[in-house]
């Protein structure tokens, strides 16, 4: 029986593998059609191989001086980028550090502008401002400044019961009692609330 | 050698060329049917190859992935020129009829144009093979590598493309030795 012809066009290009190999040639002695097959598929080939297109080694040459070009035109703006990348990268160390510490302390002067609580005078004065309402048996007061808010407290002898409204764009520090307080200590010596110090 | 890591440096590639131009001119020319067409089509396949920045594993890898791009390109430019030649022809056809047609007698000898034309009208997945068997020195393995296809589709694609050539040559391979 005789081979597939594509066994016989593999085995004219060597791809036929031991003990197949043997096996085909052993066919292709006895057998005319077979031998007649494998020498047509090895002739196409010469022929094949024969037939000249042009000089190949100028064609190299002039490719090697083109790849040579390439390579060049494209070396360039990657040197470039490189040296750009390493400016960068090599700013002396006191510099990177300076401007470190540089952002850093604005950062943190920032923050504590932020956060810093509200003290002080222009915090009694606003305070002081506010509407003060009273329980609703007692009149409705609106002292004008620090002093008639005492004066005030003192007529009632410190026994009333008061609502302070604090202007909502106040901050408040967290250390503990509202400046008022402590500034009428500071002032008049009498406790807010009828307490003696 | 290349490196997984990272793209082909200019030394490699131009080693690469040295390694694999002459193949993909051969191979290149074959297909497209010119040399100066072939010097072009590898050209432009290192072109990309630098452009692209592709990393490859071996040597071979960057290799096949050469040839496949380049015998790519030289399927294009055989499909464009064979659309010009059947252009021209056809107009060549037309000035023969409109002028009585002086040289009617064509003597049918194998030559090496027959045989190159022959080669070129096949079609791109056998003409490919072919090429690369007898012009590349490559084998069913290393072309099943650089066309993306298996050991047995190689096989079966070079059987047919002699047989579809014996055609285009007007012989028949049982009685051709």
């Amino acid at each position: 029986m005789c081979p597939d012809h594509d066994l016989v066009s593999a085995y004219v290009d060597g791809e036929v593998p031991s003990p197949w190999r043997e096996r085909l040639e052993e066919h292709l002695a006895t057998c005319g059609d077979c031998a007649a097959l494998a020498a047509a598929y090895a002739s196409l080939s010469m022929r094949l191989r024969s037939v000249a297109v042009g000089d190949e080694t100028e064609s190299l040459a002039r490719g090697r001086s083109r790849l040579d070009s390439l390579l060049l035109d494209h070396a360039v703006p990657l040197a470039s980028t490189l040296s750009a990348r390493r400016r960068f990268v090599s700013l002396p160390l006191p510099v990177a550090a300076a401007a470190a510490i540089l952002v850093l302390l604005l950062g943190t002067a920032t923050a504590m502008l932020a956060l810093k609580p509200s003290r002080g005078v222009a915090s009694i004065q606003t305070v002081a401002s506010g509407e003060i309402t009273p329980l609703a048996t007692e009149a409705k007061a609106q002292p004008a400044s620090m002093d008639e808010l005492l004066r005030y407290l003192d007529a009632r002898d410190g026994q009333i019961t008061l609502t302070i409204k604090l202007p909502s764009g106040t901050t408040f520090g967290s250390a503990g009692k509202p400046v008022i307080m402590r500034s009428g200590r500071v002032v008049r010596g009498t406790p807010v609330g009828g307490r003696s110090p | 050698m290349f490196s997984i890591s990272g793209p082909p440096g200019p030394e490699d590639i131009r080693r690469l060329y040295d390694a694999a131009a002459p193949l993909l001119l051969r191979v290149v020319a074959r297909i497209a049917g010119s040399s100066e067409a072939a010097e072009d089509i590898v050209h432009d396949a290192f072109a990309r190859l630098v452009e692209k920045g592709i990393p490859f594993p071996t040597m071979d890898d960057a290799k096949y992935w050469l040839i496949r791009v380049a015998k790519n390109g030289a399927l294009n430019y055989a499909k464009r020129k064979g659309r010009e030649v059947k252009a021209y022809e056809r107009w060549w056809r037309g000035e023969r009829e409109s002028t009585g047609g002086a040289d009617e007698v064509v003597i049918r000898t194998e030559s090496a144009e027959e045989l190159k034309r022959g080669l070129e009208s096949l079609p791109e997945n056998l003409k490919a093979v072919l090429v690369l068997k007898e012009y590349g020195g490559l084998s069913y393995k290393e072309i099943g590598r650089a066309l993306g296809i298996s050991e047995g589709n190689v096989k079966v694609r070079a059987f047919r493309a002699r047989e579809a050539l014996f055609v285009k040559l007007g012989e028949d391979s049982k009685n051709v030795s």
